[in-house]
């Protein structure tokens, strides 16, 4: 008997003072039901071709960026309809393709196939740059946007607002092409090297499925 | 158009060497805009760049890092003219933007015409 409660005691310390618990960066996630408190969109003549991604700005107002309509649709914080932002096309403020959103203060930043365009709040167009390599998300934090481009030297690119390069860094798994016979060596990166950009506590993370790159 | 072509190009060629010339509108994803500089830039040719016209100075910059663009092969911003002629080449079909690399020998005639 008093073995088996050794025994006992002993795994149980061992499973409190085990690393994943008492890790500072780990914490325990909260698992409460969700409740739905509201559903959009509310106004019939709104419609979303495909399920949007979507973005919030401090008043609650919701950015939803619908690839199909290659546009945004701004709604309020009750899902009803605001403004439709962008358009289909290559030229200043339209969009081809979108398909990351996020809004960082008072400003809307939308990547799509070919450039990254900034719009104001109220769908004004501001500026965009481009992008020349495939890419797999963005973040967006103080004065710098967070590409994740496999395709490029480094995973993760850093640009300002106005599309200079700031700095690069994330290094990239390096492999022989030649095993990964069809597949284009864009279409290899982006597989080995997946991940996301995620933007919290002031602090980029990018969370990649595999293990860590070198 | 050719003859249009013809006329544009012979201008930009008058140099006497072997010319590349790569009209740039549309670098996506699918789309990889630097077909064969990996080969030419081996050789004795005069390569330009010409993107399209809304290009940043930053747009231009990352792309010649994007594409390892050597320093010395020049990246400009299309005129008119050479819109006209991206057009012109791309007429066929409407919904597609191509890029064009056109190869002009050392007397100004055109060796190649490829859209990619």
């Amino acid at each position: 008997m008093k073995i088996e409660s050794g025994v006992c005691f002993g795994l149980l310390f061992l499973f409190f003072s085990s690393p994943i618990l008492s890790s500072r960066g780990i914490e325990k996630a909260r698992t409460d039901r969700l409740n739905l408190v509201t559903s959009f969109p509310r106004d019939e003549n709104v419609f979303f071709q495909t399920t949007p991604f979507i973005a919030l700005d401090n008043e609650k107002n919701i950015y939803a960026l619908d690839n199909r309509q290659h546009a945004i649709l701004k709604l309020d914080s009750d899902g009803k309809f605001v403004s439709r932002i962008g358009r289909q096309g290559q030229g200043p403020g339209e969009l081809q393709w979108p398909a990351w959103i996020q809004v960082w203060n008072k400003h809307i930043f939308v990547a799509d196939n070919t450039s990254i365009s900034i719009f104001d709040l109220e769908g004004h167009f501001q500026n965009r740059f481009r992008k020349f390599h495939s890419m797999i998300s963005m973040a967006v934090c103080e004065d710098r946007v967070f590409l994740a481009q496999p395709g490029d030297d480094n995973i993760i690119n850093v640009y300002d607002y106005d599309g200079k390069k700031l700095f690069s860094f994330g290094n990239k798994y390096s492999v022989d092409y030649g095993i990964y016979k069809g597949w284009t060596n864009a279409a290899i990166d982006g597989y080995l090297n997946d991940g996301k950009l995620l933007y919290a506590g002031s602090r980029i993370y990018f969370i990649t499925s595999g293990s860590s790159p070198d | 158009m050719i003859r249009f072509l013809a006329i544009i190009i012979f201008l930009e060629a008058m140099t006497g060497i072997r010319t590349a010339l790569y009209l740039i509108k549309d670098v996506n994803t699918f789309c990889r805009p630097c077909a064969k500089y990996e080969q030419l830039k081996d050789d004795y040719v005069r390569i330009l760049f010409l993107v399209d016209r809304d290009y940043s100075d930053n747009d231009i910059e990352n792309f010649r890092n994007s594409f390892k663009i050597l320093p010395h092969h020049d990246i400009a911003r299309m005129s008119g003219t050479w819109e006209r002629v991206n057009k012109i080449c791309c007429s066929r079909n409407r919904r597609l933007i191509y890029n064009l690399l056109v190869i002009i020998d050392s007397e100004g005639k055109i060796e190649e015409i490829r859209r990619f």
